[in-house]
């Protein structure tokens, strides 16, 4: 008798914990799609699209998703964001959502309070199998059009991106990396980039969504590579390179103390004298993995950026014809006069025999 | 054909390596004079393609949907462009589904 009342209370018991679980994750969204189309090379995924989030006081899971979470901390599982001073909060503020690209389906992003500073990561911090020799993590963010960042009114200080081993990623009138102090040779590179797009002005980034693409190759080094892309997709901009470990030498041979996988949303700042003001939002942060290095990226978030992208795919290959310039130069120098309209001008195609 | 053909490190991919020496120029390893021609490889389902340029780091200075229209050739000769100046070009195809997204950067610095 008393074996099967325990059975029956077994059995409660697990249909209790069964039905608070589907409470728990009643009208959460699933991972974003570009992560379901990655399969098992997407890492983690926090479309950030939701009201709640569970946890604190430090670390905070948002209930988007419940398979694929992303975690700042191994020893916080789903603990996609950490945030000390606990002031994380749902947002639907529609100066942000009126930002975004044209047919997005976004309806919340998470967001800190107005003048926000200290400690505020979003992302995946845990370690990432060595199997991927390529990982890039790529999110979305929003500083609103009186954001101050770092030596802007009296705010002292303002990251961008955290990685392992103390490296980091900043804007200070420029977008620079910089402590690789842990690494082999050790430097503190760099006042600017390196990168070839680097010098963002910082009102290109107030008042607008853009989307940030870090990715890292040769993780345990050494050549230890690391390339940052940004888009301001308010405007649909081109896509800058803002870093690039390749482009200068006193980076490019690094070797790192161990194997890089951190790659967060680092939205630190500090004011010693007053308040750095206003406020950092950010949406579908995700990370993704791949067993070859070979150019890979995540790209955009469909949910945000559906009705930039199309169904067409760009053309390729873009370049400036030299030919043009060799034929105006040489066998045309004896025209006279160029014809007066150049437009749609094509190479006449080489004879054959 | 090697040497042919000239880009920059503008955006998407993994080349590049100019650090820009002022806030609001583009770094350009290439120059040539006017007109800047382009071409590109077409893509299926596209009806024409559009051409959008800056001068500065930023945005085009086309608002999408509204570039230079190429019709539906893979060539394009862009006019009107200041001596001294470094522009970046994209393209983008269109078709009945929309505008696709940008194709990689090209530039070229404009002499005299």
């Amino acid at each position: 008798m008393s074996g099967s009342t325990n059975a029956i209370q077994g059995q409660f018991q697990a249909v209790a914990v069964a039905i608070l679980l589907h409470l728990w994750a009643g009208g959460a969204a699933a991972a974003e799609q570009r992560c379901n189309d990655l399969g098992i090379n997407c890492v983690c995924s926090e479309p950030l699209n939701t009201t709640t989030f569970a946890g604190g006081p430090d670390f905070w899971n948002p209930a988007d998703s419940s398979s694929k979470q992303c975690s700042v901390e191994a020893g916080s599982p789903g603990g996609a964001i950490v945030r000390t001073s606990n002031t994380i909060t749902s947002s639907a503020d529609a100066t942000a959502l009126a930002a975004l690209p044209s047919g997005h389906s976004v309806s919340r992003f998470v967001r800190a309070n107005d003048n926000h500073t200290g400690t505020f990561f979003v992302g995946n911090g845990t370690q990432v199998s060595s199997t991927f020799v390529r990982i890039a993590a790529r999110w979305y963010i929003w500083h609103t059009p009186t954001f101050d960042f770092k030596l802007e009114g009296s705010c002292d200080n303002s990251k961008i991106a955290q990685l392992d081993h103390g490296a980091l990623v900043d804007f200070t009138q420029s977008f620079h990396t910089y402590n690789y102090l842990n690494f082999t040779p050790g430097v503190d590179c760099c006042v600017t980039g390196p990168g070839p797009n680097a010098s963002v002005p910082s009102s290109q980034m107030k008042g607008k969504w853009w989307r940030f693409e870090i990715v890292m190759a040769n993780r345990s080094g050494p050549n230890f590579d690391l390339k940052m892309y940004g888009k301001n997709v308010t405007d649909n901009g081109p896509e800058l390179t803002l870093i690039d470990l390749d482009a200068r030498t006193s980076v490019s041979n690094l070797t790192p103390p161990g194997l890089m996988s951190t790659i967060l949303a680092n939205n630190h700042r500090f004011s010693a004298a007053g308040t750095c003001r206003g406020w950092i939002g950010i949406s579908h942060y995700m990370m993704a993995g791949w067993t070859t290095n070979a150019g890979q990226r995540i790209g955009l978030a469909s949910e945000i950026e559906s009705g930039g992208g199309g169904s067409i795919p760009p053309p390729t290959n873009l370049r400036v014809s030299e030919l043009f310039e060799e034929l105006r130069s040489s066998r045309l120098a004896s025209v006279p006069q160029l014809p007066p309209s150049l437009r749609q001008w094509r190479p006449r195609p080489a004879r054959s025999g | 054909m090697a040497g042919l053909f000239s880009g920059c490190g503008g955006g998407g991919g993994d080349g590049g390596g100019q650090i820009p020496t002022e806030l609001e120029t583009i770094a350009c390893n290439s120059s040539g004079r006017a007109p800047v021609v382009l071409v590109w490889n077409g893509v299926a389902g596209a009806n024409g393609y559009r051409i959008y340029y800056r001068s500065a780091p930023g945005s085009y200075r086309q608002n999408l949907g509204e570039g230079l229209d190429a019709g539906g050739v893979t060539t394009y000769s862009v006019a009107g462009l200041v001596s001294g100046t470094a522009y970046a070009f994209a393209v983008t195809a269109y078709g009945l589904t929309g505008e696709s997204d940008f194709s990689n950067e090209a530039c070229q610095t404009i002499v005299e």
